[in-house]
C-alpha cells in the first residue's frame, strides 16, 4: 500500500467529496436544464406559431386597410368607374406601386378579370381566387396567402365602391425572404414557407442560411408536425403550421427554433457552474491544506520527537500544543520517552550483565574485548584473554542441586574478581565458563596472573557447612600474537584451556601447534571408524588379583589402538574424544564383542577368566545394550557370571532412571556390575546401595598416597567397610607397591589391580603371565 | 310631394286627352309581401313620349341622400340641396351622367341635367356610405310603390306600352309587360320582384 501524508489524505478526501457533490449537482442541473430547455424550445414554438399567425393576420389587416384606403381614393375610383381599359390598367399599376404591391388585379362583379398587372393575358378570364373574394364580399375586404407561378403572395381583396361596389381590386404582396426575415425578427423563430403540390414539397421562402436551406430542401417530405430536425449540423426544434389551402395545394410555415440558441442560456449557466465549481474546489483545496496542516503540523513535530526517541535521544521536551488531542499525545510521548529510557537502561543491564554473578556476560565481554583490541591496536599494545572452566561442575549441580551450583558460580566470580587487577575485566561467559581480560599484558607475562587464579581454587568452598573442592582448567591467548579479533582470541584461549584439561595441567598458554592438534583429532575420528571396521583395535587385559587366595582369575579388558601410521595411540587420546562424538558406542560394542569372544574361548578351554568391560555414559543410556550383551553371551556360549561391566558415578547422573533401568536388565542377565573410579564423585554409598551393583572400585587417587596419607587411608578403610556392609566386593585400582598391597589386605580389600601385579597385556601374554603367577609363591 | 304632384299633372293631361286610362301596378316579393320604393314606369311603344315635369330634387339630410330611390324623365335637371351643416361632394361615375359636384354647402347654383336614360348611382366623396339610386327613363309615366306596394301611373293615353319595374336591389330585372290600354282594357298589373339588399356598407356615424 502506498503511504501518503495525512495532509494529502484529508485534502484529497474532502476535495474529492466536494468534487463528487459538484459533479452530481452539475449533472442533475444539466439534465434538468437540458430537459427544460428542450421543453422551452417546444413551448416557444407553440407560442411562436401563435405569434406568427397573429403577425400574418395583422399584416393582412394592415395591407387590407392600406389597400382599402387606396381603393377609396376618389381619383382611383373615378379612373376605374369611368376610364377605359388602358386608363384602368395604368391606375392599377400606379396605385399598386404606392403601397409596393407586387401585383394588382381588377375583377368585375361577374368575377371576370378586367385588369391584371402581373399577367395581362388573363384579362377577360374568370377570377381565380373566388374563396378570397367570397370572404371579402362578406367582410368588405379579405387577405389570404396564395401561390402564383411558384411564388408566394399575400393577397388582399377589397371592393371598389362608386359608391356601391362596382368591382374588386386584388393586390398581391410577395412573401419572400425579406418578409420571412421580418417575421423572424418579430416571432424570434426561423421561418420557412413550404408549398405542397402534386410534385411534392418545395421551399418558397426562408430565413435559413443558404446551406441549411439546401439541406432542408433535400429533407422535405411528408414530415410530422413537430419534432427535431438537423440541418447542416445545426439542431432545430420544428413545428409545421398550415397557413392556407390553395388550388395548387396547401401552404405551410415551418417554424424552427435553433437548439443552439435555445440552449445558449443553459450553456452559459453551465459555464458559470463550472467556474463556480472550480473556484469552490480551489478555495476548498487551500482551506483544506491550511486546516490539515494545523492538524498534521503538530503531528509532524511529534513524529520528529518520536523519531529522535527511536534514535536514542530521551531528553526531548515536545512543544506545547493548543489542540487537546495533540496535547494528550505529546504528553503521552513525553511519558513514553521517560519509560523507554528507564526500560532501556534495565534491558541494557540485563543484556550485558550476568545476573548471577553481576559480572559482564558474553556479549558485554565481546564488546569489551573488541574495544580493548581496538585500543591495543591503536597504541601498539598487547592484551591477554584467559578462559577458565570449572572441572566437573555438572556433578556439583546434579548431586548438590542448582542453588548450590549457583552459589559456587557466584563465589568463583567473586574470587576471580579479587584475583585480578582493577583494570582487568572478569566475565561469566556461560554455565561454568569465565573469561578474564588483561589489558596491556603480554600473554607470556600472564603466568603470574594464572598462578594467582589457580591459588584461589586451593581454598575450599564453604557452602552451608559443606566443604567443596572446586578445580578449574585455564587457557590463555594473547593479542596480537594469537589472533586479531575477539572471536579468534577466544577460540585460541578455549583451545589452550581444552588442552590443559585434557592433559591434566591447571593452565596452558595457547600455542599455534594446538590448532594442528585439534585438526589431528578430527582426522582421528575417521581413523577410529576405520580402526573399528578393520579391527585395528586390540584388547589388553590387566589382572585383578584376589587378596584372599592370590588367584588372578579376573581381568579388566582395556582397549588399545595400534594406528597403522602413528603407532600406539593411548586411550586418553581417543576415548574422551569418542565419548564426545558419540562414537564410543561403536567402540564399546567392539570391545564387548571381542572381550566376550575371548572370555568364551577361555571358558571353552576350561580356563575361565572373569572379564571386566568399561561402559561409557552413552552406553548406559542405550536400552538396546542388555539385549546385545545377552546375544553376545549366547553366541559365544559364555556364562554371564564371567562378565563384569564397570560404570562411573558420573555415567549414572545424566539420566538416572533410564540408566538404572539398563543396569537392572543387565544385572538380570546374571553378570556383575562395578562402580568404577569410586570416590571422585559426590555420590554417597546410600545412593549406591539402590543400584544393582556388586562391586566397588576405589579410585587410584585414594590408593596412590594410601601409605603416606592418613586421610586417604581413612576414606579407603571406611569405603571398604561400608562396601562390605552393603554386600559389595571392593577392588582397589592403581596399586603400585607391596606396602600398599599389605595395607589394603589389612583393610580387608577383596582384590587389587595395578602394576604391582601386572600391566595390561595382550590375551596370549596375559595367559602366560597367569601361568607364571599361579606358579609363583603367593 | 312627388306622389302628390304627379297625379295632379296627370289630371291636367287627362283633361286634354279624352281617352285616358289610370294604370295601377302592384309589386310584391315572391312571398306576396308588398314592396315599396319600387320604380314602375310605362314606355309608350306606339307614340313618342311627351315631356313631363323635368325637375327633381335630391336632398342631403343627416348625411344621407333623400330619397334613396329616384326616377326622372330624360332631360330632367336635378338639384342637390344640402340640408346638413357640413359639406358634401356629390358625384357619379355612372355612364349616363358622370359628374362631380365639388364640396359645397347649401344648394348648388346650377342643377345637374340628366340627358341620357339609364341608371345612375350617386355618392358623396367624403361620406362613403351616402348613396342614392336614380333611374332615368324616357317617359313621363312613372311612379314608386307605396307602403302597400302600389304605384299609379296616372291616366295614360290609349295605346301600347311596355310596363317595367326597377329597384336598385333587385336580384334580376322583372320581365317587362307589354300592355294595351284602351277602353275596356285592364288597367291594373302586378309584378313580382326579388330583392337582395346590399351588405350594410358601413356605419355613417364614423
Ligand atoms: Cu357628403
Amino acid at each position: 500500500m502506498r503511504i501518503r501524508s495525512l495532509t494529502s489524505r484529508i485534502v484529497v478526501f474532502f476535495t474529492s467529496l466536494l468534487a463528487l457533490v459538484l459533479v452530481a449537482t452539475f449533472v442533475l442541473v444539466s439534465v434538468a436544464n437540458l430537459r427544460i430547455s428542450r421543453q422551452n424550445a417546444a413551448h416557444e414554438l407553440v407560442t411562436g406559431e401563435r405569434i406568427f399567425r397573429r403577425l400574418l393576420e395583422q399584416q393582412g389587416q394592415q395591407l387590407t386597410q392600406a389597400v382599402s384606403a387606396l381603393a377609396t381614393d376618389y381619383g382611383f375610383r373615378q379612373a376605374i368607374g369611368t376610364g377605359d381599359t388602358d386608363t384602368i390598367a395604368s391606375a392599377l399599376a400606379n396605385h399598386g406601386g404606392r403601397i409596393k404591391a407586387d401585383l394588382v388585379m381588377l375583377s368585375r362583379l361577374d368575377n371576370t378579370i378586367q385588369a391584371d398587372t402581373l399577367k395581362p393575358e388573363r384579362v377577360g378570364k374568370s377570377y381565380p381566387f373566388v374563396d378570397l373574394l367570397a370572404k371579402a364580399g362578406e367582410r368588405g375586404g379579405a387577405s389570404g396567402i396564395e401561390r402564383i407561378d411558384g411564388k408566394l403572395y399575400q393577397l388582399v381583396v377589397v371592393p371598389i365602391k362608386a359608391p356601391i361596389v362596382i368591382g374588386w381590386v386584388t393586390m398581391g404582396f410577395e412573401i419572400n425572404d425579406e418578409i420571412a426575415a421580418d417575421l423572424k425578427a418579430l416571432a424570434g423563430l426561423q421561418v420557412s414557407f413550404l408549398g405542397r403540390n402534386q410534385g411534392g414539397w418545395n421551399l418558397l421562402a426562408s430565413t435559413l442560411p443558404p446551406a441549411q436551406r439546401i439541406a432542408l430542401n433535400g429533407t422535405l417530405s411528408d414530415r410530422q408536425m413537430a419534432g427535431r430536425l438537423a440541418l447542416e449540423e445545426e439542431d432545430y426544434e420544428i413545428r409545421l403550421a398550415k397557413l392556407a389551402d390553395t388550388p395548387e395545394g396547401p401552404i405551410h410555415a415551418l417554424l424552427a427554433r435553433s437548439l443552439k440558441e435555445a440552449m445558449a442560456p443553459f450553456y452559459a449557466l453551465q459555464g458559470t457552474l463550472v467556474v463556480l465549481a472550480l473556484v469552490a474546489i480551489v478555495v476548498f483545496l487551500l482551506a483544506g491544506i491550511r486546516i490539515a496542516s494545523r492538524i498534521t503540523g503538530p503531528l509532524r513535530d511529534l513524529a520528529g520527537v518520536a523519531e529522535r526517541i527511536q534514535q536514542g535521544d530521551y531528553q526531548q521536551t515536545p512543544a506545547t500544543q493548543d489542540t487537546r488531542e495533540i496535547a494528550q499525545l505529546a504528553g503521552s510521548l513525553a511519558h513514553m520517552q521517560t519509560a523507554i529510557a528507564e526500560r532501556e537502561a534495565e534491558i541494557t543491564k540485563l543484556a550485558f550483565q550476568d545476573p548471577l554473578t553481576g559480572l559482564p556476560n558474553r556479549v558485554r565481554f565481546n564488546q569489551l574485548l573488541d574495544e580493548a583490541i581496538a585500543r591495543a591496536r591503536e597504541h601498539d599494545d598487547s592484551l591477554t584473554v584467559l578462559l577458565i572452566n570449572l572441572d566437573r561442575f555438572q556433578q556439583i549441580n546434579d548431586t548438590l542441586g542448582h542453588p548450590t551450583g549457583d552459589r559456587v558460580l557466584a563465589l568463583v566470580g567473586e574470587r576471580l574478581r579479587e584475583a585480578v587487577r582493577f583494570e582487568d575485566q572478569v566475565a561469566r561467559l556461560s554455565g561454568d565458563e569465565y573469561a578474564v581480560l588483561l589489558p596491556g599484558v603480554q600473554v607470556g607475562q600472564s603466568l603470574s596472573t594464572l598462578e594467582r587464579i589457580h591459588r584461589t581454587f586451593d581454598r575450599r568452598f564453604e557452602l552451608g557447612g559443606r566443604t567443596l573442592d572446586v578445580r578449574a582448567g585455564m587457557g590463555a591467548a594473547g593479542f596480537p600474537e594469537h589472533g586479531q579479533n575477539a572471536t579468534d582470541l577466544l577460540r585460541c584461549a578455549d583451545m589452550a584451556m581444552y588442552r590443559a584439561k585434557r592433559s591434566g595441567e591447571p593452565q596452558m598458554l595457547y600455542d599455534p601447534g594446538m590448532q594442528s592438534f585439534r585438526e589431528e583429532h578430527l582426522s582421528l575420528l575417521g581413523d577410529l571408524q576405520q580402526a573399528v571396521e578393520r579391527n585395528e583395535l586390540t584388547l589388553y587385559y590387566q589382572p585383578k588379583v584376589s587378596l584372599a587366595d592370590g588367584r588372578a582369575d579376573e581381568a579388566e579388558a582395556l582397549v588399545r589402538w595400534i594406528h597403522p601410521d602413528k603407532g600406539f595411540i593411548p586411550p586418553g587420546e581417543f576415548i574422551p574424544f569418542a565419548e564426545q562424538t558419540g562414537y564410543i558406542r561403536e567402540v564399546t560394542r567392539w570391545v564387548l564383542a571381542h572381550a566376550i569372544a575371548q572370555a568364551g574361548q577361555w571358558v571353552a578351554a576350561d580356563h575361565p577368566i572373569k572379564i571386566s568391560v568399561n561402559l561409557s555414559t552413552r552406553d548406559l543410556l542405550d536400552p538396546g545394550l542388555p539385549d546385545q550383551v545377552a546375544a553376545l553371551l549366547a553366541q559365544h556360549a559364555m556364562p554371564a557370571q564371567y562378565l563384569c561391566l564397570e560404570i562411573t558415578e558420573s555415567g549414572l547422573m545424566e539420566d538416572p532412571s533410564r540408566a538404572l533401568d539398563v543396569l537392572n536388565r543387565l544385572r538380570a542377565l546374571g553378570l556383575s556390575l562395578a562402580i568404577d573410579d569410586y570416590g571422585t564423585g559426590y555420590s554417597s554409598l546410600a545412593y549406591i546401595r539402590r543400584l544393582p551393583v556388586t562391586e566397588l572400585k576405589i579410585d587410584r587417587a585414594f590408593v596412590i598416597e594410601l601409605a603416606h596419607n592418613d586421610g586417604d587411608a581413612q576414606i579407603v578403610q571406611s569405603t571398604i567397610d561400608l562396601g562390605h556392609r552393603l554386600g559389595l566386593k571392593v577392588v582397589a585400582e592403581g596399586v603400585e607397591d607391596q606396602p600398599t598391597v599389605a595395607i589394603l589386605a589389612r583393610m580387608g580389600c577383596d582384590r587389587i589391580q595395578g602394576y604391582v601385579f601386572g600391566k595390561p597385556m595382550p590375551a596370549d601374554a596375559f595367559v602366560r603371565w597367569q601361568q607364571e603367577h599361579a606358579a609363583s609363591p603367593a | 310631394m312627388m306622389q302628390g304632384g304627379l297625379p295632379r299633372l296627370l289630371m291636367a293631361l287627362s283633361s286634354l286627352c279624352t281617352l285616358a286610362v289610370p294604370v295601377e301596378i302592384q309589386v310584391q316579393d315572391a312571398a306576396g309581401k308588398p314592396l315599396d320604393e319600387v320604380v314602375a314606369y310605362a314606355e309608350p311603344l306606339s307614340a313618342k313620349a311627351p315631356k313631363g315635369k323635368l325637375s327633381h330634387i335630391i336632398d342631403q339630410v343627416d348625411k344621407e341622400f333623400v330619397p334613396l330611390v329616384n326616377v326622372v324623365q330624360v332631360g330632367t335637371a336635378i338639384s342637390f340641396p344640402n340640408k346638413d351643416n357640413i359639406r358634401h361632394n356629390i358625384y357619379s361615375f355612372s355612364p349616363p351622367k358622370p359628374f362631380d359636384l365639388k364640396l359645397y354647402s347649401g344648394t348648388p347654383s346650377s342643377p345637374v341635367v340628366f340627358d341620357k336614360p339609364g341608371q345612375v348611382v350617386l355618392g358623396c366623396n367624403i361620406h362613403d356610405w351616402m348613396v342614392s339610386y336614380l333611374l332615368i327613363v324616357d317617359t313621363p309615366w312613372f311612379d314608386k310603390t307605396d307602403a302597400r306596394g302600389m304605384a299609379r301611373l296616372g291616366d295614360l293615353p290609349a295605346g301600347e306600352y311596355e310596363l317595367k319595374v326597377w329597384h336598385p336591389y333587385q336580384a334580376s330585372a322583372a320581365p317587362a309587360q307589354k300592355i294595351k290600354l284602351g277602353a275596356g282594357a285592364a288597367s291594373a298589373f302586378a309584378f313580382r320582384l326579388k330583392l337582395t339588399p346590399p351588405p350594410a356598407s358601413g356605419n355613417h356615424n364614423y
